[in-house]
């Protein structure tokens, strides 16, 4: 549905030129729930507003159901009022001079669809109705709450019934508790409309609770897309594993096997390296507290615990093994074998990483952090 | 944006570039001319600058506007500063009546408080020296507006409304803790006025009073209606009397070229210094917070003081002046007011010799005017706005420069440039001498950095956002202006465009040097009819001119507030 090739876009910064965008190439199919993540300056919000049509880019092309939006060779641009996307914007852009109803027909109206005059108003009503705000219809739109206007920027976005639905950043102006409802409400509307959505988000856990689909973007660059449970688990560079959540991270020698660390021995169920430095990482809801006692075998760990914490639904803790600490969660509270902590990690848990530049940057950088 | 879009603002904004451009070129190009100039036998010689500066004149002229601006300037903060202080610091009553009254000291044109004060203290007609001499038996009248020191105190009465603007602002933004903390810290109400308050608003007012000399050095109605009959010249006077001579002689245009080229260099450094001024007050900009709210110095009775003050101000700017002007209208020789001279008052004077047509043609071409250019300058400022605003190219580095540039430019020098331009490059070409295309130009051309800058300050208050969302739902570009921006810009633009209205139509500057028999605008008949002497007809055309200018005040007035309400 969307066809994202080569896609390359430089800004002009005091010091010199910056890769917004570094050669990405993406494929989302129909109907799936696409999101882009990444922290503040990954480039996700510029590769969005790309294929909106709201920034044009220095090379590459976009192709939207096998049509051309963008292509520097041959040149092709087609403007965004002509691309029939909907779009929800993070500052929600509700026209504040018009009202509701307004706001929902406007595109309608006089948007490049043309849409015959007299069908205007059942679909403005249906629009805000899938939104839940026909009680508000004729209300200035600047006496809405903010979960309100979030909800009238989506009725416009699906009122126009777009190819593709277009989400920048859509729940960062919401509360916390909001957040989490209206998320789940969205993944229920683009799946009932069946509608292919991009979606930009900096929120690992809203990314992960909405997306059929995962790309993870940093510094201009695509590390690795697929679906949520694939970048948790298979994670494809240290850097990936992280963004979604707090990993352990080992220095280790592969020795057929197995990986030798300070800590002990690691074995992992999946392994595709040969490199023989590698990072082992190991997630701290990974780290179990068996019956039996401790017998130095591969995924075992003996270690000191430092302290624990109750966190009500569960508890957090820090342990020391030969001066690497390790962090953990777990559902019941640490349990200790005569003043030690004897923990032990599944194969299925264990990741592992070559230990080439990029990698180890990034984890001495994030260890340094911590 | 992308860069592709927009070609239409594009042109629309590069339109008064290219007019400023041309303008100051040609200006520029005429100055090193002499012979014949304008065509390919002009002598490219520095002789207009050697003539200019060996002119006996001049050095009286110069001497004449540096006296003139330092009294202007001197008066105007004097009457201005103090009242913005007391409304913004003090417990003083009515704040929002002073606020009203300085608008409208504002919107009243200069000319109006000249010709007030010409019948005042003219040294011969003037009736305080009439009475004075009267009463005291003097031989000689002891004031004499037409002076220098006269003409700048007239001027200061007329800009110290802007005065009271300028740094009422700045007022309003000063942090009050300081001057709490040193008050906690043992510093009485004078020692926290001259240690504290007085140093941080020292950038804002010299700002102010930068800003005002500039506008003395270069302002033209005031000098011209009380200096010019007595042959009391200032620099922007002297231009006048350059580019036209009496019957006998010839306009000396390479030389008004010349002091043109000057003058804009001198304008360029003093905004250049205003604006380096106003940066270093930034440095100040002592924020203010949520929830700030000033403490109010307590003046008591001295409250009432205060206002004695700001109605003897508007009394001797305003309401005498514009009594004066009415008695002027009806009486068939000037003289002090008296029982004898209500007696005679009557209607005849205006009814025989006023020349009907020429008031009609001035009131016409006013009101064509006034529809036309503040509309024009809308349009080319809302397209310079956006491209300065919300383009990303830097091409909006040099709009920003352009449009501020006719801010800086004597209004003086940009008729006198549209003279040569129309003169000595367009020619026949391109008739444009002696029409109102010409005027409407010029006006455009000076009223755009106002706009411009009226137009950023909203158009950034508005989130890109809602321009993409009118984008991406499919509206064009013409469509999401009309549609978002000049709905959500509307009480920016209604003020502009009343401001500049009211502007337009008492333009006494541009007009002077641009009008012919076909394109006169009614203050040039006010003007005619002063300049040759016909007071009483002059005093009732300016009654009539008056009359129309009312409603358009009201007008700003409820929009003004409209707008202040909607904020």
């Amino acid at each position: 549905m969307i066809s994202i090739s080569h896609l390359m876009k430089e800004f002009t910064v005091t010091d010199g030129k910056v890769a917004a965008l570094n050669d990405l190439n993406i494929e989302v199919d129909p109907g799936e729930f696409f999101v882009i993540v990444g922290a503040s300056g990954s480039g996700k919000t510029t590769l969005l507003r790309s294929v909106a049509g709201l920034e044009t880019p220095d090379t590459g092309s976009i192709k939207i159901a096998d049509r051309t939006v963008f292509s520097n060779e041959p040149p092709v641009w087609i403007p965004a009022q002509e691309r029939g996307f909907g779009m929800v914007f993070q500052s929600y852009a509700v026209w504040p001079h018009l009202t509701v109803y307004e706001n929902v027909a406007l595109p309608l109206k006089e948007g490049a669809q043309k849409i015959p005059s007299n069908e205007v108003d059942g679909r403005v009503k249906q629009a805000l109705e899938m939104v839940q705000l026909e009680e508000q219809i004729h209300r200035p739109s600047t006496l809405l709450s903010g979960g309100q206007q979030q909800r009238v920027a989506l009725a416009r976005a699906i009122a126009v019934n777009p190819s593709v639905l277009l989400m920048d950043e859509p729940l960062s102006n919401l509360d916390a508790r909001l957040r989490e409802e209206v998320r789940g409400k969205i993944r229920e509307l683009a799946k009932h409309l069946e509608a292919t959505v991009l979606y930009v988000t900096h929120d690992q856990i809203e990314a992960m609770a909405v997306a059929d689909k995962i790309a993870l973007m940093s510094f201009g660059k695509l590390l690795q897309y697929g679906a949520p449970i694939d970048l948790y688990r298979n994670s494809n560079c240290a850097e990936v594993a992280e963004f979604f959540g707090t990993v352990n991270w080992l220095p280790g020698e592969l020795d057929g096997d197995v990986v030798k660390t300070k800590i002990g021995e690691f074995s992992a169920s999946q392994k595709s390296i040969d490199d023989k430095n590698v990072w082992v990482g190991i997630r701290p809801e990974c780290l179990a507290f068996p019956e039996e006692p401790y017998n130095s075998q591969p995924n075992h760990i003996l270690a000191d615990l430092k302290h624990s914490v109750f966190l009500g639904d569960q508890y957090t803790f820090e342990a020391l093994s030969s001066d690497s600490v390790l962090h953990g969660k777990s559902r019941s509270a640490p349990k200790m074998q005569s003043d030690r902590l004897h923990i032990a990690v599944d194969p299925d848990d264990v990741m592992i990483f070559a230990a080439d530049d990029s990698n180890s940057t990034f984890i001495n950088a994030s260890m340094a952090a911590n | 944006m992308h860069s592709k879009s927009s070609p239409t603002l594009m042109v629309l904004a590069a339109l008064p570039m290219f007019v400023i451009v041309v303008l100051v070129g040609v200006l520029i190009s005429i100055s090193f001319q002499s012979g014949i100039i304008g065509t390919s036998d002009a002598k490219f010689t520095l002789d207009n600058y050697r003539d200019l500066f060996t002119d006996p004149i001049i050095g009286e002229a110069l001497y004449n506007t540096i006296i003139f601006s330092v009294t202007a300037t001197l008066v105007s903060m004097g009457i201005g500063l103090p009242i913005a202080w007391l409304t913004e610091r003090t417990t003083m009553s009515a704040k929002s009546a002073v606020y009203a009254i300085m608008t409208l000291g504002l919107l009243i044109p200069g000319i109006y408080t000249a010709m007030g004060w010409t019948f005042l203290a003219h040294e011969r007609i003037g009736f305080l020296n009439r009475w004075a001499t009267q009463f005291f038996s003097l031989t000689e009248a002891p004031i004499n507006i037409a002076t220098p020191i006269g003409m700048g105190f007239v001027q200061g009465l007329s800009l110290a409304a802007l005065g009271f603007i300028l740094t009422a602002q700045m007022f309003r933004a000063m942090n009050p803790s300081l001057e709490e903390a040193a008050k906690i810290h043992g510093l009485g109400f004078f020692g926290t006025m001259r240690r504290v308050t007085l140093p941080l608003a020292m950038p804002a007012i010299l700002a102010a009073v930068i800003y005002i000399v500039v506008i003395g050095i270069a302002t033209f109605d005031v000098p011209a209606i009380i200096g010019l009959a007595n042959r009391v010249y200032l620099i922007s006077t002297y231009v006048f009397e350059k580019a036209n001579p009496g019957d006998e002689e010839f306009s000396q245009h390479g030389i008004t070229a010349a002091l043109g080229v000057i003058m804009i260099v001198v304008a360029l450094l003093l905004t250049w210094w205003y604006s380096s001024v106003l940066r270093q007050g930034d440095k100040y900009q002592v924020v203010t917070g949520k929830g700030y709210r000033p403490t109010l110095i307590d003046i008591g009775h001295w409250g009432k003081a205060a206002w004695a003050f700001i109605i003897i101000y508007i009394i001797a700017a305003k309401v005498i002046p514009l009594l004066l002007i009415a008695y002027a209208a009806f009486v068939p020789y000037l003289a002090p007011p008296s029982a004898k001279m209500f007696s005679l008052m009557s209607l005849d004077g205006i009814m025989e010799n006023m020349d009907w047509d020429l008031v009609l043609r001035g009131l016409k071409n006013t009101v064509l005017l006034v529809l036309i250019v503040p509309a024009v300058t809308l349009i080319l400022a809302f397209s310079v706005s956006w491209l300065i605003v919300r383009g990303r190219t830097r091409t909006r580095y040099v709009l920003e420069f352009g449009a501020f540039l006719p801010h800086a430019l004597p209004e003086v020098i940009l008729a006198v440039a549209a003279i040569l331009l129309s003169l000595f490059v367009l020619k026949d070409f391109v008739p444009l001498y002696g029409t109102l295309t010409l005027i409407a130009a010029v006006y455009v051309i000076t009223r755009i950095s106002f706009a411009t800058r009226a137009i950023n300050s909203a158009l950034l208050q508005i989130h890109k956002e809602l321009e993409e969302a009118a984008h991406v739902s499919g509206l064009s570009e013409i469509r999401t202006s009309w549609r978002i921006l000049v709905p959500l810009l509307r009480p920016t633009l209604m003020s502009v465009w009343i401001w500049s209205a009211i502007l337009v139509y008492r333009e006494l500057t541009v007009a002077v040097f641009l009008v012919g028999h076909d394109n006169i605008t009614l203050p040039a008949v006010i003007w005619s009819y002063w300049n040759s002497g016909a007071t009483n007809l002059a005093a009732a055309v300016t009654l009539i001119m008056t009359l129309v200018l009312t409603p358009l005040v009201l007008l700003f007035w409820w929009f003004g507030r409209k707008s202040v309400m909607s904020n």
